[in-house]
């Protein structure tokens, strides 16, 4: 393709990024600098984000996404990895149950946490109280997984259809058995996808909103940065710090992803290591 | 195509899609009032329809258009972001307090003093007129009391209870009920505001408006003291008020619904409820469906002897934007819909009017009793989220949410509230 070409194919591609992130974004990192005086704005410096580092609020909420993220570590990823596993056959019954486990994820979170809500309501639910304090997260942990397990059940499903068959016939003839074709062969192969599958499941825990925002408004408990990002925004008007944290969740995202990056990177240079 | 054509036919669409609404006529027009509220009900609706058409006949030149909004995103977002875009509204709903005040600092309202009638002011009551910077900006159209307690009539017959006076005997009501095996209180705080409002009314008994709203000022340390008032709550919660095995389990409040704890009134579970004078309307609502089995009364929240009978309580109405090309018919088409032919019709709807001549023309019995007991309160403070900062209000809410749950005792609700405080303070508020 000739330099036109390149142009013709980059600039609408460059001006939608430009109109709708890049311009919004410098617009966020500039706003967590100032702070609204009556109808004025004014230059705060880093106040906002010196308040961030004692706000203990946002702490807490910090907590619970890390807490998020590991149980959706184990209901989503690990989950979607044992139903891919389990379901690899090409049965009829298999390919049924491929479709029930990943049809919830074609929901909006939104109603599925209100049908969850439903459930969980005390008087009528059919399981009262797990909204409450002690359980909050870990319920809707539960959630997110009956909803995405299915998801990452098809990406792995994709990584073990890519499996090569005459490694496993290789496997088979040697006499290994399914547990050691798992854990030796059909594992190591998936770290592509297994990859893919942390990234996506590390940043959507710090992502996550829609659930927690249904379920648990307002208590503290059940509060995670992007829930106290909305509120700064939008209930208290205060664009100054909601754009911190913006800016601070954005960061924690990179930081997440850099390290899977970089966990890739030493499992694939251990691997290739002993391959060598 | 070549590149340039292809790169200025993408920028175009571009500034359509992005700013093609600029080419828009500018708003406010005149010829046009914006009309922004949350009157959403049919019954409501009909009432504005009449009142609209009347205005429209008397101003040929002058069309009203209405901007009908969710009652709760209207009182969180929606308030504040209609003065953000180019469609702003000529005349607005609005609670009084902390929302006029923002309103007026940042230059949204008109004093409609000279605007109005002579005696138009007159015709309401004193307490519900606020005169801010020299002028009027609220004009009045109800009163919400924030915290009454339902009950059920039937169950408070059956067992031989009456309305209590003070706050003693109103625990001590909810005890014996509890003692039947009743649910003498059903409460729903998942959005923290209904027990936060009733937490102001106790605390309003307990210390007065004046002490109260020093409370909610940024900075002030709170005394353990000053929360006395608080300690009915853990009385309730110790001793059962708010639970009953089968029915409401104990650490129930925080996860259940405003809305989840009407029902389990309305529903007859639970004997009692307490909530503002708009339980009215679903009551109302209830029986005629049909699905209401007792007959519901009401009683303000008793003070404790010595305190002050105070009432948590907030004035709505309607403000003029200070941009609108139509003052003069903006005035005229408030005057109208608050005027008696238009405030009797929304009286049938268990609507508070703060006219002077309200009690003539609200027939209603659980309304007429509302509007006696509200000429009869000594003390009117504001529920927290519409009389203070939202932040504010906010943290108030949250103690009293940890209250309930025992995750606070009574000693350490201040220190918390405090700190709280404190931590708003670092952030500039």
């Amino acid at each position: 393709m000739n330099r036109r070409g390149q142009i013709i194919f980059f600039v609408p591609a460059f001006l939608v990024f430009l109109v709708f992130v890049l311009i919004p974004a410098t617009g966020t990192l500039v706003d967590s600098f100032h702070t609204q005086e009556g109808p004025h704005r004014v230059f705060a410096g880093g106040l906002y984000y010196r308040y961030a580092l004692t706000d203990a609020k946002l702490h807490q909420s910090l907590g619970n996404n890390l807490s998020y993220l590991l149980w959706t570590l184990l209901f989503e990823v690990v989950a979607g990895l044992a139903l891919a596993v389990g379901l690899e056959k090409n049965s009829r019954l298999n390919q049924f149950l491929r479709v029930a486990f990943f049809s919830p994820s074609v929901l909006s979170m939104v109603v599925v946490g209100l049908v969850f809500g439903f459930m969980f309501k005390e008087g009528v639910g059919i399981f009262p109280g797990m909204l409450n304090e002690s359980r909050a997260v870990l319920a809707i942990s539960v959630i997110s997984g009956w909803a995405s397990a299915g998801f990452f059940m098809i990406i792995f499903l994709a990584g073990l259809a890519a499996i090569p068959e005459e490694l496993l016939e290789a496997a088979r003839l040697d006499g290994a058995s399914a547990w050691q074709t798992f854990w030796r062969i059909k594992l190591p192969l998936l770290k592509d996808v297994i990859y893919v599958a942390l990234l996506i499941c590390f940043t959507g825990a710090f992502k996550a909103f829609d659930l927690f925002w249904v379920l648990v408004p307002n208590q503290d408990y059940g509060s995670i940065v992007s829930t106290v990002l909305v509120n700064e925004v939008v209930k208290y008007d205060n664009r100054g710090y909601g754009s911190t944290l913006a800016v601070l969740l954005t960061v924690m995202v990179l930081l997440t992803t850099g390290v899977v990056m970089g966990l890739k990177k030493l499992w694939l240079g251990t691997n290739e290591a002993n391959e060598k | 195509m070549k590149p340039a054509t292809v790169i200025g036919l993408v920028v175009a669409l571009l500034a359509v899609v992005l700013w093609g609404d600029r080419l828009r006529l500018s708003t406010p027009t005149p010829g046009k009032l914006r009309f922004s509220h949350t009157y959403t009900t049919e019954s409501e609706q009909g009432i504005l329809h009449e009142v609209i058409a009347e205005f429209e006949r008397a101003h040929p030149g002058v069309r009203v258009e209405q901007t009908i909004a969710n009652s709760e995103t209207y009182q969180t977002v929606g308030w504040r972001l209609q003065f953000r875009g180019r469609q702003q509204p000529d005349i607005f709903f609005l609670w009084q307090g902390y929302k006029v005040d923002y309103a007026i600092e940042n230059g949204w309202a008109l004093d409609v003093t000279p605007l109005l009638s002579s005696s138009f002011v007159e015709q309401f009551v004193p307490a519900a007129i606020h005169r801010q910077n020299g002028g009027i900006y609220h004009l009045p159209q109800s009163v919400d009391i924030s915290n009454l307690v339902w009950y059920n009539q039937a169950v408070f017959q059956r067992l031989g209870l009456t309305e209590p006076a003070t706050l003693p005997e109103w625990l001590a009501l909810c005890t014996r009920l509890r003692r039947d095996n009743l649910l003498p209180l059903g409460q729903g705080n998942r959005d923290l505001w209904p027990m936060g409002n009733f937490g102001a009314e106790l605390l309003g008994q307990a210390l007065g408006a004046e002490e109260l709203s020093h409370l909610f000022q940024a900075g002030r340390e709170v005394t353990p003291g000053q929360l006395r008032g608080l300690e009915t709550f853990t009385r309730l919660r110790d001793e059962g008020g708010l639970d009953l095995p089968g029915v409401l389990a104990r650490d129930a409040i925080g996860s259940l619904g405003d809305i989840d704890a009407k029902v389990l009134f309305l529903s007859g579970k639970s004997a009692q409820h307490v909530v503002g004078s708009w339980f009215l309307a679903d009551i109302q609502d209830a029986r005629s469906k049909g699905e209401l089995k007792f007959p519901a009364g009401f009683f303000p929240v008793p003070a404790a002897p010595g305190e002050t009978n105070a009432m948590t309580a907030v004035t709505t109405g309607f403000m003029v934007n200070r941009q609108t090309k139509n003052p003069r018919a903006a005035a005229e088409f408030l005057e109208l819909l608050l005027s008696r032919k238009y405030q009797e019709q929304f009286a049938q709807l268990g609507n508070l009017s703060a006219r002077r001549d309200a009690a003539e023309f609200t027939t209603d019995p659980l309304a007429k009793k509302m509007l006696a007991v509200l000429a009869a309160t000594p003390v009117s403070v504001p529920p927290p989220d519409t009389g203070y900062r939202p932040e504010q209000a906010a943290v108030f809410y949250e103690m009293v949410g940890k209250l309930l749950t025992g995750k606070l005792s009574d000693a350490q609700a201040a220190g918390y509230w405090s700190a709280e405080k404190a931590s708003l303070a670092r952030k500039g508020l």
